[in-house]
Protein backbone atom coordinates (compact mmCIF):
# COMPACT_ATOMS: atom_id res chain seq x y z
CA UNK A 1 0.00 0.00 0.00
CA UNK A 2 1.48 3.09 -0.90
CA UNK A 3 1.29 5.88 2.03
CA UNK A 4 1.62 9.94 1.23
CA UNK A 5 2.71 11.08 4.85
CA UNK A 6 2.52 14.99 5.03
CA UNK A 7 4.23 16.94 7.96
CA UNK A 8 6.15 20.55 7.66
CA UNK A 9 8.18 18.76 10.72
CA UNK A 10 11.04 16.58 9.28
CA UNK A 11 11.16 14.83 12.87
CA UNK A 12 7.56 14.17 12.55
CA UNK A 13 7.56 13.02 9.00
CA UNK A 14 10.48 10.65 9.97
CA UNK A 15 8.95 9.41 13.08
CA UNK A 16 5.42 8.76 11.23
CA UNK A 17 7.18 6.47 9.00
CA UNK A 18 9.71 4.84 11.47
CA UNK A 19 6.03 3.68 12.65
CA UNK A 20 4.24 2.37 9.86
CA UNK A 21 7.73 0.54 8.41
CA UNK A 22 6.91 -1.55 12.11
CA UNK A 23 3.39 -2.38 11.02
CA UNK A 24 4.53 -3.07 7.15
CA UNK A 25 4.21 -0.34 5.17
CA UNK A 26 7.24 0.34 3.01
CA UNK A 27 6.32 2.43 0.50
CA UNK A 28 5.97 5.49 1.75
CA UNK A 29 6.08 9.28 0.02
CA UNK A 30 6.71 12.28 1.82
CA UNK A 31 5.01 15.75 1.25
CA UNK A 32 6.32 18.89 3.64
CA UNK A 33 2.58 20.63 2.86
CA UNK A 34 -0.63 20.40 1.46
CA UNK A 35 0.66 22.38 -1.43
CA UNK A 36 3.30 19.20 -1.97
CA UNK A 37 0.92 16.75 -1.02
CA UNK A 38 -1.36 17.74 -3.94
CA UNK A 39 1.54 17.76 -6.35
CA UNK A 40 2.56 14.34 -5.49
CA UNK A 41 -1.20 12.62 -5.36
CA UNK A 42 -0.62 11.01 -8.63
CA UNK A 43 -3.89 8.74 -8.29
CA UNK A 44 -1.30 5.67 -6.71
CA UNK A 45 -1.51 6.75 -3.33
CA UNK A 46 -4.03 4.50 -1.26
CA UNK A 47 -3.65 5.87 2.49
CA UNK A 48 -3.21 9.78 3.56
CA UNK A 49 -1.50 10.54 6.85
CA UNK A 50 -1.86 14.67 7.20
CA UNK A 51 -0.96 17.29 10.05
CA UNK A 52 -3.28 20.00 10.13
CA UNK A 53 -1.36 22.99 10.82
CA UNK A 54 1.55 23.79 8.41
CA UNK A 55 2.75 26.57 6.06
CA UNK A 56 1.73 27.54 2.33
CA UNK A 57 -1.70 25.06 2.28
CA UNK A 58 -2.90 23.29 5.70
CA UNK A 59 -3.89 19.79 6.40
CA UNK A 60 -7.70 20.85 6.03
CA UNK A 61 -7.74 22.23 3.02
CA UNK A 62 -5.57 19.48 1.86
CA UNK A 63 -8.57 17.18 2.88
CA UNK A 64 -11.20 19.67 1.35
CA UNK A 65 -9.08 19.47 -2.41
CA UNK A 66 -8.41 15.58 -1.93
CA UNK A 67 -12.60 14.84 -1.56
CA UNK A 68 -13.07 17.37 -4.51
CA UNK A 69 -10.84 15.76 -7.17
CA UNK A 70 -12.31 12.18 -7.87
CA UNK A 71 -9.15 10.52 -8.38
CA UNK A 72 -8.75 11.02 -4.22
CA UNK A 73 -12.18 11.61 -2.84
CA UNK A 74 -12.03 7.98 -1.78
CA UNK A 75 -8.78 7.90 -0.53
CA UNK A 76 -8.78 6.83 3.17
CA UNK A 77 -7.20 10.02 4.98
CA UNK A 78 -6.19 9.88 8.67
CA UNK A 79 -5.64 13.54 10.31
CA UNK A 80 -2.66 13.47 12.82
CA UNK A 81 -2.36 16.52 15.08
CA UNK A 82 -1.88 18.49 18.17
CA UNK A 83 -5.17 20.32 17.83
CA UNK A 84 -7.87 18.51 20.07
CA UNK A 85 -11.19 20.41 20.77
CA UNK A 86 -14.81 19.21 19.73
CA UNK A 87 -14.66 22.41 16.51
CA UNK A 88 -11.37 21.44 15.22
CA UNK A 89 -12.28 17.53 15.28
CA UNK A 90 -16.22 18.39 13.35
CA UNK A 91 -14.40 20.47 11.13
CA UNK A 92 -12.27 17.60 10.36
CA UNK A 93 -14.85 15.22 10.06
CA UNK A 94 -16.94 17.98 7.84
CA UNK A 95 -13.85 18.37 5.31
CA UNK A 96 -14.05 14.15 4.91
CA UNK A 97 -10.87 13.26 7.61
CA UNK A 98 -11.82 9.36 7.82
CA UNK A 99 -10.24 9.74 10.95
CA UNK A 100 -8.46 11.72 14.24
CA UNK A 101 -5.40 10.89 15.91
CA UNK A 102 -3.79 13.22 18.50
CA UNK A 103 0.17 13.58 18.66
CA UNK A 104 1.71 12.52 20.84
CA UNK A 105 0.79 9.00 19.04
CA UNK A 106 2.05 5.60 20.02
CA UNK A 107 2.28 3.37 17.45
CA UNK A 108 -0.82 1.62 18.48
CA UNK A 109 -2.82 3.83 18.01
CA UNK A 110 -1.83 4.47 14.43
CA UNK A 111 -2.20 0.66 13.74
CA UNK A 112 -5.40 0.71 15.17
CA UNK A 113 -6.95 3.45 12.79
CA UNK A 114 -5.15 2.61 10.00
CA UNK A 115 -6.42 -0.94 9.95
CA UNK A 116 -10.26 0.77 10.45
CA UNK A 117 -9.85 3.10 7.65
CA UNK A 118 -8.23 0.66 5.14
CA UNK A 119 -10.76 -1.76 6.08
CA UNK A 120 -13.90 0.20 6.18
CA UNK A 121 -12.14 2.00 1.94
CA UNK A 122 -11.62 -2.12 1.21
CA UNK A 123 -15.18 -2.53 2.89
CA UNK A 124 -17.00 -0.17 0.43
CA UNK A 125 -14.57 -0.22 -2.63
CA UNK B 1 4.77 81.06 6.46
CA UNK B 2 7.01 79.89 9.52
CA UNK B 3 5.49 80.17 13.52
CA UNK B 4 7.42 82.24 15.42
CA UNK B 5 9.16 80.30 18.28
CA UNK B 6 7.37 80.60 21.59
CA UNK B 7 10.29 82.25 23.32
CA UNK B 8 10.05 85.09 20.90
CA UNK B 9 6.35 85.27 21.23
CA UNK B 10 6.46 85.38 25.03
CA UNK B 11 8.73 87.96 24.65
CA UNK B 12 6.68 90.28 23.06
CA UNK B 13 3.81 89.42 25.23
CA UNK B 14 5.60 90.48 28.34
CA UNK B 15 6.96 93.89 26.37
CA UNK B 16 3.18 94.31 24.92
CA UNK B 17 1.98 93.89 28.57
CA UNK B 18 4.78 95.87 30.13
CA UNK B 19 3.47 98.72 28.37
CA UNK B 20 -0.12 98.52 28.85
CA UNK B 21 0.88 98.48 32.56
CA UNK B 22 2.97 101.04 32.39
CA UNK B 23 -0.06 103.30 30.20
CA UNK B 24 -2.52 102.16 33.18
CA UNK B 25 -0.03 104.06 35.92
CA UNK B 26 0.47 106.81 33.57
CA UNK B 27 -3.53 107.52 33.21
CA UNK B 28 -3.93 107.27 36.61
CA UNK B 29 -1.43 109.36 38.11
CA UNK B 30 -0.95 112.64 35.52
CA UNK B 31 -5.00 112.83 34.61
CA UNK B 32 -7.20 113.99 36.85
CA UNK B 33 -10.42 111.99 36.48
CA UNK B 34 -13.51 112.58 38.32
CA UNK B 35 -13.81 110.44 40.83
CA UNK B 36 -16.33 107.74 40.77
CA UNK B 37 -16.44 108.68 36.82
CA UNK B 38 -16.39 105.82 34.55
CA UNK B 39 -12.48 105.73 33.26
CA UNK B 40 -11.83 106.08 37.09
CA UNK B 41 -13.38 102.62 38.09
CA UNK B 42 -11.97 101.02 35.21
CA UNK B 43 -8.73 102.37 35.89
CA UNK B 44 -9.05 101.47 39.30
CA UNK B 45 -10.03 97.90 38.45
CA UNK B 46 -7.19 97.32 36.28
CA UNK B 47 -4.91 98.61 38.55
CA UNK B 48 -6.26 96.67 41.33
CA UNK B 49 -5.81 92.94 39.62
CA UNK B 50 -2.37 91.19 39.68
CA UNK B 51 0.82 93.07 37.73
CA UNK B 52 0.03 92.21 34.02
CA UNK B 53 3.64 92.36 33.00
CA UNK B 54 3.84 89.64 35.43
CA UNK B 55 1.90 86.91 33.08
CA UNK B 56 4.49 86.56 30.52
CA UNK B 57 6.37 85.29 32.94
CA UNK B 58 3.87 83.19 34.19
CA UNK B 59 3.52 81.80 30.69
CA UNK B 60 7.44 81.37 30.10
CA UNK B 61 7.50 79.34 33.58
CA UNK B 62 4.18 77.20 31.87
CA UNK B 63 6.37 76.82 29.12
CA UNK B 64 9.33 75.76 30.23
CA UNK B 65 7.58 72.90 32.61
CA UNK B 66 5.64 72.11 29.18
CA UNK B 67 8.92 71.24 27.53
CA UNK B 68 10.40 69.04 30.62
CA UNK B 69 7.01 66.91 30.27
CA UNK B 70 7.71 66.61 26.53
CA UNK B 71 11.73 65.49 27.31
CA UNK B 72 10.42 63.37 29.89
CA UNK B 73 8.07 61.28 27.60
CA UNK B 74 10.61 61.40 24.90
CA UNK B 75 12.63 59.97 27.11
CA UNK B 76 10.30 57.37 28.43
CA UNK B 77 9.56 56.79 24.81
CA UNK B 78 13.11 56.18 23.86
CA UNK B 79 13.30 53.62 26.96
CA UNK B 80 10.38 51.69 25.49
CA UNK B 81 12.23 51.35 22.30
CA UNK B 82 15.12 50.65 24.00
CA UNK B 83 14.36 47.83 27.22
CA UNK B 84 11.08 46.60 25.75
CA UNK B 85 10.85 46.27 22.15
CA UNK B 86 14.57 45.49 21.68
CA UNK B 87 14.75 43.00 24.38
CA UNK B 88 11.05 41.42 22.93
CA UNK B 89 12.42 41.14 19.24
CA UNK B 90 15.40 39.40 21.02
CA UNK B 91 13.93 37.53 22.99
CA UNK B 92 12.26 36.37 19.90
CA UNK B 93 15.32 35.34 18.27
CA UNK B 94 16.23 33.26 21.38
CA UNK B 95 13.10 31.28 20.81
CA UNK B 96 13.83 30.47 17.35
CA UNK B 97 17.12 29.66 17.87
CA UNK B 98 16.46 27.19 20.62
CA UNK B 99 13.53 25.51 18.03
CA UNK B 100 16.06 25.51 15.56
CA UNK B 101 18.21 23.49 17.58
CA UNK B 102 16.06 21.22 18.93
CA UNK B 103 14.87 20.12 15.58
CA UNK B 104 18.40 20.14 14.14
CA UNK B 105 19.36 17.93 17.60
CA UNK B 106 16.39 15.68 17.14
CA UNK B 107 17.10 15.16 13.58
CA UNK B 108 20.51 13.97 14.32
CA UNK B 109 19.05 11.33 17.12
CA UNK B 110 16.86 10.03 14.16
CA UNK B 111 20.04 9.70 11.85
CA UNK B 112 21.40 7.73 14.67
CA UNK B 113 18.60 5.60 15.66
CA UNK B 114 18.28 4.70 11.67
CA UNK B 115 22.26 3.48 12.39
CA UNK B 116 21.60 1.65 15.00
CA UNK B 117 18.71 -0.41 13.39
CA UNK B 118 21.13 -0.75 10.35
CA UNK B 119 23.20 -2.41 13.03
CA UNK B 120 20.77 -4.37 14.41
CA UNK B 121 19.95 -5.61 11.30
CA UNK B 122 23.40 -7.34 10.67
CA UNK B 123 23.40 -9.16 14.13
CA UNK B 124 20.14 -10.25 13.30
CA UNK B 125 21.10 -11.87 10.25
CA UNK B 126 23.95 -13.48 11.59
CA UNK B 127 22.92 -14.38 15.43
CA UNK B 128 21.74 -16.99 17.37
CA UNK B 129 18.20 -17.29 19.18
CA UNK B 130 19.68 -15.34 22.23
CA UNK B 131 20.79 -12.61 19.91
CA UNK B 132 17.67 -12.86 18.13
CA UNK B 133 15.64 -11.93 21.51
CA UNK B 134 18.02 -9.26 22.31
CA UNK B 135 17.32 -7.77 18.93
CA UNK B 136 13.40 -8.08 19.24
CA UNK B 137 14.45 -6.25 22.54
CA UNK B 138 16.60 -3.83 21.24
CA UNK B 139 14.27 -2.43 18.47
CA UNK B 140 11.31 -2.11 20.90
CA UNK B 141 13.49 0.60 22.95
CA UNK B 142 15.00 2.00 19.69
CA UNK B 143 10.74 2.38 18.84
CA UNK B 144 9.89 3.77 22.52
CA UNK B 145 12.56 6.38 21.34
CA UNK B 146 11.29 7.25 18.31
CA UNK B 147 7.80 8.04 19.69
CA UNK B 148 9.10 10.06 22.32
CA UNK B 149 11.02 12.58 19.61
CA UNK B 150 7.49 13.56 19.04
CA UNK B 151 8.12 16.29 21.89
CA UNK B 152 10.31 17.95 19.40
CA UNK B 153 7.09 18.94 17.34
CA UNK B 154 5.10 19.45 20.31
CA UNK B 155 7.79 21.64 21.67
CA UNK B 156 8.49 23.87 18.89
CA UNK B 157 4.76 24.56 18.25
CA UNK B 158 4.82 25.63 22.02
CA UNK B 159 8.06 27.84 21.73
CA UNK B 160 6.24 29.36 17.72
CA UNK B 161 3.28 30.51 20.44
CA UNK B 162 4.96 32.08 22.81
CA UNK B 163 7.12 33.50 19.93
CA UNK B 164 3.95 34.88 18.63
CA UNK B 165 2.72 36.24 21.95
CA UNK B 166 5.99 38.76 22.20
CA UNK B 167 5.76 39.83 18.78
CA UNK B 168 2.11 40.60 19.50
CA UNK B 169 3.46 43.11 22.60
CA UNK B 170 5.71 44.17 21.18
CA UNK B 171 3.66 45.45 18.37
CA UNK B 172 1.46 46.79 21.27
CA UNK B 173 4.23 48.70 22.90
CA UNK B 174 5.29 50.02 19.74
CA UNK B 175 1.94 51.32 18.79
CA UNK B 176 1.96 52.81 22.99
CA UNK B 177 5.37 54.66 21.13
CA UNK B 178 3.62 55.69 18.19
CA UNK B 179 0.98 57.42 20.23
CA UNK B 180 3.43 59.39 22.00
CA UNK B 181 5.07 61.04 18.58
CA UNK B 182 1.56 61.51 17.41
CA UNK B 183 0.42 62.93 20.43
CA UNK B 184 3.73 65.17 21.73
CA UNK B 185 4.93 65.57 18.19
CA UNK B 186 8.42 63.26 18.59
CA UNK B 187 8.30 62.54 15.01
CA UNK B 188 11.66 62.68 14.30
CA UNK B 189 12.74 60.14 16.84
CA UNK B 190 13.56 56.66 15.20
CA UNK B 191 10.27 54.99 15.41
CA UNK B 192 10.35 51.11 15.09
CA UNK B 193 8.00 49.89 11.80
CA UNK B 194 4.88 47.98 13.33
CA UNK B 195 5.20 44.41 13.32
CA UNK B 196 2.50 42.63 11.04
CA UNK B 197 -0.82 41.44 12.58
CA UNK B 198 -0.62 37.60 14.03
CA UNK B 199 -2.27 35.41 11.78
CA UNK B 200 -5.71 33.70 12.27
CA UNK B 201 -5.36 30.54 14.56
CA UNK B 202 -6.65 28.13 11.92
CA UNK B 203 -4.07 29.37 9.35
CA UNK B 204 -1.19 29.33 11.72
CA UNK B 205 1.63 27.16 10.89
CA UNK B 206 1.21 26.10 14.33
CA UNK B 207 -1.18 25.19 17.08
CA UNK B 208 -0.30 27.48 20.00
CA UNK B 209 -2.47 24.95 22.30
CA UNK B 210 -0.17 22.21 21.39
CA UNK B 211 0.35 19.96 24.59
CA UNK B 212 1.89 16.68 25.87
CA UNK B 213 -0.53 16.06 28.46
CA UNK B 214 -3.21 13.30 29.06
CA UNK B 215 -2.48 11.87 25.47
CA UNK B 216 -4.56 8.68 26.20
CA UNK B 217 -7.63 10.62 27.64
CA UNK B 218 -7.74 13.73 24.86
CA UNK B 219 -7.26 10.38 22.26
CA UNK B 220 -10.34 8.78 24.13
CA UNK B 221 -12.28 12.24 24.11
CA UNK B 222 -11.80 12.92 20.49
CA UNK B 223 -12.49 9.30 19.51
CA UNK B 224 -16.06 9.75 20.89
CA UNK B 225 -16.23 13.80 19.11
CA UNK B 226 -14.96 12.21 15.80
CA UNK B 227 -17.83 9.35 16.14
CA UNK B 228 -20.39 12.29 17.12
CA UNK B 229 -19.50 13.99 14.03
CA UNK B 230 -19.37 11.04 12.22
CA UNK B 231 -23.19 10.57 13.20
CA UNK B 232 -24.30 13.37 12.81
CA UNK B 233 -22.75 13.88 9.02
CA UNK B 234 -24.45 10.44 8.05
CA UNK B 235 -28.06 11.47 9.50
CA UNK B 236 -27.53 14.89 7.73
CA UNK B 237 -26.50 12.63 4.38
CA UNK B 238 -29.68 10.25 5.06
CA UNK B 239 -32.05 12.77 6.17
Amino acid sequence: MKCLIVDDSATMRRIVANALHGIGYTNLVEAVDGQDALAKCDGTIELVITDWNMPVMGGLELVRRLRANPQTAKVPILMVTTRGTKEDILQAVEAGVNSYILKPFTPQVLKEKIDQVVSLASGSA
Amino acid sequence: MQPKPTSSLVAELETTLGLLNDLMVELQTQRHWDPGSRVDQILTALHRRPALAELPRILLRVYNEISAALTGIRLTREAIQAQAIERLRDGHVRLSEVSSTTESATLEIIAALDRTVALLDQLQAGGGAEAQTAVAALRGEIDGVFNHLQFQDITSQQLRGVADLLQDVERRIATVADLFDQTFGLRDAAVPGPVGEPADRAERAYNPDATTRDVAARQALADAAFGMGRGAAATASGA
